[in-house]
């Protein structure tokens, strides 16, 4: 009894840390809210399979990552049909009013471009990119991905600048018009 | 060459002050709606076995039993290959259980990969040979001991009849699962830029 508290207190510790990160993950991975919250309930799912397994072996962010990708991809192949368009997601279209300043405005239209821009990144650099913005390091995606450390190093260039200039590009179209 | 990475881009810092997306859920309630579904998908798995694991016990008995009683030796060689034939397929199917290897999904992105198309490839053979291993010996069995029976009665015929119409029907849901299965193989190493 004691044992099954305990692990789902480390369950919900652990979901509590990383939900906004693993919502950021599902979001860049699914068009719609309703598919989104599907892969984060897959993810959360896996995750509470796996606690038990769970030895230390690496850290637990590599550890969490490495099923929130790895989920992510089984679930973009099982749902390459399906289109949702129940209800946009908040924070995507919700731009801020009232007391804000243009500034901010302009900063939430960046963001909603910049995951735009991600999703339509392949797979492979989708999921090294979205490590990268959510701060892991080069061992660390090197951990989760499986690929070598100079090859994370020169595709994170690459998507980087690509994702730079499709941003720029975006930006000088919307002052235009 | 460097392999450490810089963070004072604009794409990172964008990134760092983006709000998550909303959820209507907390996360005490996502516990126990996973919970909730890992108790689901082990009752269905349960069932399931129990099921097949019956149907296997009652098809081995009866036939067994028929076998017993048979009036020629030619029904009895059948009854005794339907009996035969349900033992094999849950001893296979048992087998094909255990020596699955799933993908852990904590394995690192390329190995979890390589696991996924395995396993994809592996029920693809399955259910694309099920017409062999599952249909095709009951399907023997059935149709010697019809040929088998010393005076063929409108009972018998239907049921061999049956038994047929079923195995055909069973060998076309597994054909039709295969190529669902070869889609989603498909799909995966698209998204893998692995497509040939």
């Amino acid at each position: 009894m004691g044992a099954e508290r305990s692990y789902r207190e480390c369950y919900v510790a652990l979901l509590e840390k990383y939900e906004p990160a693993l919502r950021r993950l599902c979001h860049s991975y699914c068009e719609g809210h309703a598919e989104s919250e599907d892969l984060f309930q897959e993810i959360a799912l896996a995750l509470w399979t796996a606690l038990a397994r769970f030895r230390g072996e690496c850290s637990e962010r590599t550890w969490l990552y490495r099923i929130a990708h790895n989920i992510a991809l089984t679930f973009a192949a099982k749902a390459r049909r399906r289109v949702e368009r129940e209800r946009p997601v908040r924070g995507e279209t919700d731009l801020p009013s009232g007391g804000d300043t243009e500034s901010r405005v302009a900063e939430v239209q960046k963001q909603q471009m910049l995951q735009r821009l991600v999703r339509e990144l392949p797979f492979e650099d989708r999921r090294l990119v979205l490590l990268y913005l959510e701060g892991l390091s080069t061992a660390e995606i090197e951990a989760v991905t499986g690929l070598t450390r100079s090859n994370v190093t020169v595709r994170l260039s690459r998507i980087r600048q690509k994702l730079a200039d499709q941003l720029q590009n975006a930006k000088a179209r919307t002052v235009r018009s | 060459m460097s392999t450490s990475l810089e963070r004072n881009d604009e794409l990172y810092r964008l990134w760092q002050r983006l709000e998550p997306p909303s959820s209507d859920k907390e996360v005490r309630g996502i516990m126990e709606l996973v919970e909730r579904r890992k108790r689901e998908f082990e009752r269905i798995i349960y069932w399931r076995n129990v099921r097949e694991y019956a149907a296997c016990i009652i098809v081995a008995v009866t036939f067994a039993v028929f076998a017993w009683n048979a009036r020629t030796p030619l029904q009895q060689i059948g009854h005794s290959i339907v009996s035969l034939s349900a033992l094999w397929i849950t001893g296979f199917l048992w087998l094909m259980q255990r020596s699955r290897q799933a993908p852990l999904p904590e394995s690192s992105g390329k190995a979890y990969e390589e696991a996924l198309l395995v396993k994809y490839e592996r029920q693809i053979l399955l259910t694309r040979t099920a017409w062999a291993w599952y249909v095709l010996p009951l399907t023997i069995g059935l149709l010697i001991s019809s040929l088998g029976a010393d005076h063929a009665t409108v009972l018998g015929l239907a049921m061999t009849g049956f038994m047929l119409a079923a195995g055909a029907g069973i060998a076309l849901l597994n054909w039709k699962a295969s190529a669902k299965l070869a889609a989603e193989k498909r799909e995966l190493e698209q998204l893998l830029g692995r497509a040939k």
